[in-house]
């Protein structure tokens, strides 16, 4: 006792670092910054989940909406532009060939035009009348189908266009109708009214189907857009219920041992014993289809693989000293699993869950191409491919593989993320 | 006469592995299946006074932590009782066991993993008080930097995590961490075997203060010598679960009797001059999992005899207050 003499006080000064209080979540940011390849990942994962928040708001279509969707632009290739419907119009153009006469037409709002006059001079001494209609702005401005004129007088004929061949009316190109004469057999001496139909042709807008559009005429990005959402909500929730059931079972098997445990992971081992989308088919085809059947599949096929994680783990965890500790203090058995054990189990527990986020879109998408996925009603990136797999041979490629491509990017981006996070929180490596 | 603070009396702790259906099955036809039992300690009769240091000292694997564990009610022993202040644990219920289980705390050998890494240090201290209602949660933060003073610990580092401390500051949180519940009986299970010398002579004199302090006993298991006989008024010597000799540490060292402990303090590296020949005790701790039969240490014992083979020694009182577990003593 005597030879060395430290108060207590002052004993701990000579080992004691100058270390600055770095909480973990911060020396876990700058780990991951470490490798661009998971950063990139990251931005592109975090892209991707906004785009899928919100596509709602983004999209530039609603493409299950009906009636945002054209049938006519179905198929189209990427970079094509959206046409609208084309515009139409019929008017009555009401002439009395006695006199000289003139009258003002006036267009609903959406017609192309602000409005027309319509004047007659009868010819004399013929049974004639000489018509003029001067449209703001002129007709021939405006890219319009052939004008159809029906309803002419019994016997009448047109100096301008053509008659149908066994039909009443006439096609007249629309540059001709500035001024046209009606002449007839007969005399003139009755107002008559004249049917005149003006179809515009097809307008283009300035949407452009970048990605093409599948074969009911939907947009492929907003379709691509949705498809996310729901492929992603789908993975996210059905994971995390996985997790849940998992990692509480895992803990437990681990934490009580004996039969517990035995049952608990002979389950697990019978399980995953099965290939996952057998499992998945043999549940589909029990429960049926539907969002919450698929999760439910889902959930049962996956939650095994957090069970045995979370078992290990919490072995390793448990034999140490600190669980003695805690239980040395007297602390009660939840306390001890919740606040000691589970913390510590979690780095693990967060790697497998990132993977598996991954592995559960993929599943959910095979399951969908299978056509035993989700609903028509909720299409995810699966049921699109699957929708445009059967154009793929007739060279509309873009059908099923632009939604195969985002497939793609998110569960490489995911799986980079949780690459690099298996690589920080491996307690082997770190400390 | 007082009564102890801890009373061991045929304390034994197995381990056993159990057959799995396979094996029992196996074992139905005829096969020669066992299940495997550890005797990690086998019916050790111990008591300790208040105010006590006594030095639990033995090879690796002799079950001197097991027995600490037993002690502080980390692990129920197989058979025997532990009697804290007379009063059998088992017996105990409610408050009163409550209080018996705070009263021995424990202090672990690995500074790092014997301390929660997620928890703050004023976290890892209080937990256990603000459980028990010990203290009130307004009174934390008095109740932490009173306790890390105590440990010659800076108040001010309440707020950091085990990962950033030494060795030897991580040792004195989990020893605030023990002090924190009140205890009157610790038990350190090779509390400065991981930590640097420097480190080791200020942990050992930060006990010694507390002692002082607060009245503290100790069990103080290690299988280092030199620190045992600095520190403690008793050694107790084990080996292969059983108790081989107690005495007072003076007596002890002066004049070992049983041939373990002879073996032992003769191996014990010391700082002298002269050159010596280490002899080292023949042949490695035999497996707990099939002891051998009689003595345990006849078959490393030079002066082993035919009864050692046969009959296991019982731990007799040799002197006033020293006891020894060797058939040499009858003569």
């Amino acid at each position: 006792m005597s030879s060395i003499e430290i108060d207590p006080g002052t004993a701990s000064a000579p080992d004691q670092k100058p270390v600055k209080p770095v909480p973990p979540a911060v020396r876990i940011a700058r780990d991951f910054v470490e490798s661009p390849l998971a950063v990139l990942g990251l931005v592109i994962l975090l892209c991707i989940v906004a785009i899928a928040i919100l596509a709602t708001v983004i999209a530039p279509q609603n493409p299950y909406d009906l009636s945002e969707i054209r049938l006519e632009d179905s198929r189209q290739p990427p970079g094509s532009l959206r046409m609208t419907d084309p515009w139409e119009t019929d008017l009555i153009l009401a002439i009395d060939p006695t006199t000289e006469g003139r009258t003002e037409i006036t267009f609903l709002d959406e017609a192309p035009f602000d409005g027309a006059v319509l004047s007659w001079t009868p010819v004399s001494d013929e049974n004639a009348v000489v018509v003029r209609l001067v449209f703001d702005p002129a007709l021939d401005s405006v890219p319009l189908e052939p004008l159809r004129l029906d309803e002419l007088p019994r016997g009448a004929d047109l100096n301008v266009g053509e008659k149908h061949s066994f039909r009443s009316f006439w096609t007249v190109e629309p540059a001709d109708l500035e001024e046209f004469t009606i002449s007839s057999s007969r005399a003139l001496d009755q107002p008559f009214e004249l049917e005149l139909a003006v179809h515009g042709t097809e307008g283009e807008t300035i949407m452009t189907y970048w990605l093409g559009t599948d074969g009911q005429g939907r947009d492929m990005l907003s379709a691509i857009m949705y498809g996310l959402r729901t492929s992603l909500a789908v993975g996210v929730v059905s994971c995390f219920f996985a997790m849940v059931i998992g990692l509480s079972l895992g803990m437990i098997a681990a934490f009580f041992g004996g039969k517990i445990e035995t049952v608990i992971m002979r389950i697990v081992d019978l399980q995953l014993s099965f290939p996952t989308i057998l499992v998945a088919l043999m549940l589909l085809a029990i429960l049926g289809s539907g969002v919450e059947k698929v999760m439910l599949a889902l959930v049962i096929v996956q939650w095994a693989y957090f069970a045995r994680t979370a078992r290990s783990v919490a072995l390793v965890e448990r034999s140490k000293e600190y669980v003695e500790a805690a239980q040395c203090l007297a602390l009660s058995r939840t306390r001890v699993i919740f606040r000691h054990l589970l913390p510590n189990c979690l780095p693990p527990i967060i790697v497998v869950a990132t993977v598996q986020v991954a592995n559960a879109i993929a599943l959910e998408a095979t399951l969908s191409f299978l056509g035993i996925g989700l609903p028509v009603t909720e299409p995810s990136l699966g049921l699109l491919i699957s929708n445009g797999f059967e154009y793929m041979l007739s060279g509309r490629y873009w059908i099923s593989v632009y939604p195969g491509i985002a497939l793609l990017i998110t569960i490489i981006a995911i799986n980079l993320v949780g690459d690099r996070l298996r690589d920080i929180l491996n307690p082997r490596l770190n400390r | 006469m007082t009564t102890p603070i801890i009373e061991l009396e045929g304390v034994s702790k197995r381990f056993v592995k159990k057959l799995d259906i396979a094996e029992k099955f196996a074992r139905r036809l005829g096969a020669k299946v066992e299940e495997h039992t550890v005797h990690a300690v086998d019916s050790v009769n111990l008591s300790i006074m208040p105010g006590e240091v006594v030095g639990l000292v033995g090879e690796s694997g002799c079950g001197k932590s097991t027995l600490g564990r037993c002690v502080a009610g980390v692990h129920q022993p197989s058979d025997g009782v532990i009697r804290y202040l007379g009063q059998d644990v088992r017996t105990l219920r409610g408050k009163d066991l409550l209080e018996s289980r705070l009263k021995v705390q424990m202090i672990f050998q690995d500074p790092m993993s014997s301390l929660n890494p997620r928890l703050k240090v004023s976290d890892i201290i209080s937990e256990a008080p603000l459980f028990h209602g010990l203290i009130k949660r307004g009174e934390v933060e008095d109740y932490v930097a009173m306790t890390m003073q105590r440990v010659g610990l800076d108040p001010s580092y309440r707020h950091r995590y085990p990962h950033q401390f030494s060795g030897g500051q991580r040792q004195r949180i989990g020893i605030a961490r023990a002090l924190a519940v009140q205890p009157d009986f610790i038990v350190c299970d090779e509390a400065v075997a991981a930590l640097d010398v420097s480190i080791q002579a200020q942990v050992l004199n930060l006990f010694m203060d507390l002692r002082e302090d607060l009245g503290l006993t100790y069990l103080f298991i290690s299988h280092d010598l030199g620190v045992v006989e600095h520190l403690s008024d008793r050694v107790v010597i084990m080996y292969l679960g059983r108790v081989v000799e107690t005495a007072p540490t003076e007596e002890l060292f002066a004049a070992p009797n049983h041939p373990y402990t002879k073996a032992l303090l003769a191996e014990a590296p010391r700082l002298e001059t002269d050159r010596r020949i280490y002899a080292p005790i023949k042949g490695e701790i035999p497996s707990p999992l099939d002891p051998p039969k009689g003595c345990h240490f006849h078959p490393r014992c030079p002066h082993a005899t035919e009864r050692c083979r046969i009959e296991v020694p019982a731990l007799k009182e040799i002197s006033p207050g020293r006891t020894s577990a060797c058939h040499l003593n009858d003569g």
